[in-house]
C-alpha cells in the first residue's frame, strides 16, 4: 500500500494503523464546538513570569 | 579516592577538590577514559569518543585552576553530548545511516555554552535513530544497554546519556525530550534529568524531531549535579526562534532552602492508572518522604489529562514534515519502524493536526490551573521499570503509555530522579513538575528529597558479566 506517496507493506498496516489511533482517540473524541480556546501554539510570554502567564 | 570514587564523584565535589589542587581534571580525565575503555564495549554509550580532546582540555583547566581562574563550576567537569547536539569538526550522525558521517561546522548552542563555561568533551552519546527510532539487530549503531541489567534497555531517546551516567562513564550530559527522552532514560538507568520550561533551554544546532514539542536539557547523577548543568544552559539564545528572554533565576542558591509548606498536587487519575505495583508503592513511598520533609500533599484534578496522547499527532505529524523528502528519496536509510512511525505522521489530515493542538491547549489550562494553587506536581515518571529488549525489539509493541508527554504538550519543567528499585534490581523515577520558569523549585522539591533518601547513592553491581 503506498501512503503519503511512500510504501507501506502489508504486513506493517496494523501497526501503523494502531499508531495512528493512538494518537487520534483524544482528537476524535474531542467536540470542536464545545472548544473554547483556539490557540494552537505553545508559546510563553517572553517576559512571562512564575506565576504561569502566558502568551 | 579511589578510579571509580572519582568516576562517580559529584560535580561539587570535583570542583572542590579541584580548587584545593587535591585532584587534577587530567586525573579525571583519564580515570573515566579507563573506564570507557574497560565498559563501553559491553554498553555502547559513545558513538564517538574524543579522548584527545578530552585530554588537551582537561590541561587547559588543570592550568586555568593553577592560575587561581575558576570562577565556573563546571570548569574541568567531563561530559558528553548526545549525538543529535552539533558539534564542531565531529561527527554528528542522530543515530542515523543518513548522517552517518556528518560533521557540522558549527556547535549547538548548548555544546558551545558548556564548553565556555568550562566543561571537558568526552565524546559523543548514542540516540535512537533521529531521537525516535529503535536500533533493532543490524543497525548501523548497536543500542546503549542498561547499566543495571545488560538485558534490558536504557531507555530513549537519549539512551547513551542515561546508561553513561549510571555507569560512572561521564558527570554529565545533554539530552533532548520530545515525548519523555531525557526524563525517560533518567527513570530507566536511575540517575536524573531534567525537561526544562519550553524556550529555556536553546534547540539551536539540535537536529528537531517535533519542532513544538522539542525541549533540550541536562542530565547527570544528582539534583544539584542538574542543576549546575541548567545554570550554564539557560537563558535567551536568537538562533532558537522559541527561545525566551524571560531572566534566568539562581538555581543552585535556593536548592538547599527545604521544602516545608511547599504545596504538591498528585494528578491520579490517567498518570497512575495500570501502572506496575511496585512504581504505584515507591510513588506512595515518595509522597511519604515529601509529607516528612513538611510538605502539604494533596491529590488534583486535571480535567483534560486523558487528551494527552494526542501529542502523538503533533509529534508524527511535525516528524514527517521533517523527514518527507528524505523519506522519498532516501527511505532505505532509514531504520523499518522509524520509517513507519514517520509515515504514519503522514496520513493525518490537517485538521487532526490542528485539533491536537487545540487539545493541548486546554491540556495547558487545566495544568495551569492545578498550578495556581499548587506549586509543584508529581507523578511516576513510567508506569513500569525498564523493559527486556525481548520485548522492546517487538517491532509490533505498541507505543507505551506515556506519563512525560502531557509535560512536553503544556511546556512545563520536569524533573525525573530515582525513588526506589524494583524487586528484580531495576530503577523506578518520580516526576516532579513545575510552572512555567520555575525550574528552581522543582530542583529544590528533588534535591530535597534525594537528600532524604539514598536511591541516587547506589551504583550498578556486577556491571559486566
Amino acid at each position: 500500500m503506498r501512503a503519503s506517496g511512500l510504501e507501506i507493506a502489508e504486513g506493517r498496516l496494523e501497526m501503523v494503523r494502531g499508531l495512528l489511533e493512538y494518537g487520534l482517540l483524544a482528537v476524535h473524541a474531542m467536540d470542536s464546538r464545545a472548544a473554547t480556546a483556539v490557540e494552537p501554539a505553545v508559546i510563553f510570554d517572553a517576559d512571562a513570569s512564575r506565576t504561569g502567564s502566558h502568551a | 579516592m579511589t578510579p571509580e570514587e572519582i568516576c562517580f564523584a559529584t560535580i561539587h565535589e570535583l570542583g572542590d577538590r579541584y580548587r584545593r589542587r587535591a585532584l587534577s581534571p587530567v586525573e579525571v580525565t583519564q580515570a573515566l577514559l579507563h573506564r570507557i575503555e574497560k565498559l563501553d564495549r559491553h554498553l555502547h554509550c559513545f558513538v564517538t569518543l574524543t579522548a584527545d580532546r578530552a585530554l588537551a582540555e582537561a590541561k587547559a583547566a588543570e592550568a586555568a585552576f593553577a592560575r587561581g581562574d575558576h570562577a565556573s563550576p563546571l570548569l574541568g567537569i567531563p561530559v558528553g553530548y548526545k549525538d543529535i547536539y552539533a558539534t564542531r569538526g565531529i561527527r554528528t550522525t542522530a543515530g542515523s545511516a543518513l548522517l552517518a558521517d556528518w560533521v557540522p561546522e558549527a556547535d549547538a548552542t548548548c555544546v558551545r555554552r558548556l564548553q565556555d563555561a568550562g566543561a571537558i568533551m568526552l565524546g559523543k552519546l548514542i540516540t535512537h535513530e533521529f531521537a525516535m527510532g529503535i536500533q533493532f539487530p543490524g543497525h548501523r549503531f548497536p543500542p546503549a544497554r542498561n547499566p543495571w541489567n545488560l538485558d534490558h534497555i536504557p531507555g530513549g531517546s537519549s539512551s547513551g546519556s542515561g546508561a553513561a551516567l549510571a555507569a560512572g562513564l561521564v558527570h554529565g550530559a545533554l539530552g533532548t525530550d520530545t515525548a519523555g527522552s531525557i526524563r525517560g532514560p533518567a527513570a530507566f538507568c536511575g540517575i536524573v534529568g531534567l525537561k526544562p520550561t519550553y524556550g529555556r533551554v536553546s534547540r539551536a544546532g539540535v537536529i528537531p524531531l517535533s519542532w513544538t514539542l522539542d525541549h533540550t536539557g541536562p542530565m547527570a547523577r544528582t539534583v544539584e549535579d542538574c542543576a549546575y548543568l541548567f545554570q550554564a544552559l539557560a537563558g535567551h539564545d536568537p538562533a532558537d526562534p522559541a527561545s525566551a528572554r524571560a531572566p534566568v533565576a539562581d538555581h543552585l542558591g535556593p536548592l538547599r532552602r527545604g521544602i516545608r509548606g511547599l504545596r504538591v498536587g498528585v494528578p491520579r487519575d490517567f498518570l497512575l492508572d495500570g501502572i506496575d505495583p511496585e512504581v504505584g508503592h515507591a510513588f506512595e513511598q515518595s509522597l511519604v518522604a515529601l509529607r516528612d520533609l513538611g510538605a502539604s500533599v494533596r491529590d488534583v484534578v486535571i480535567p483534560s489529562i486523558h487528551t494527552s496522547p494526542a501529542f502523538m499527532v503533533i509529534l508524527l505529524a511535525e516528524g514527517f514534515a521533517y523527514h518527507e523528502r528524505d523519506l522519498r528519496e532516501r527511505a532505505a536509510l532509514y531504520g523499518d519502524v522509524l520509517r513507519e512511525r514517520l509515515q504514519a505522521g503522514g496520513l493525518y489530515t490537517g485538521g487532526e493536526y490542528v485539533q491536537a493542538q487545540r487539545l493541548r491547549t486546554v491540556l495547558r489550562a487545566d495544568m495551569l490551573a492545578a498550578l495556581e494553587t499548587e506549586e509543584v506536581l508529581v507523578c511516576p515518571t513510567a508506569p513500569r521499570p525498564a523493559t527486556s529488549f525481548a520485548e522492546a525489539l517487538n517491532p509490533d509493541a505498541p507505543f507505551p503509555r506515556s506519563n512525560m508527554g502531557p509535560f512536553n504538550m503544556a511546556g512545563l519543567p520536569a524533573l525525573a530522579l530515582p525513588c526506589g528499585f524494583s524487586a528484580s534490581g531495576l530503577p523506578l523515577s518520580l516526576q516532579i513538575a513545575g510552572r512555567p520558569f520555575d525550574e528552581a523549585t522543582v530542583l529544590r522539591a528533588g534535591h530535597a528529597y534525594e537528600q532524604a533518601t539514598d536511591w541516587h547513592a547506589r551504583r550498578p553491581g556486577g556491571l559486566i558479566p
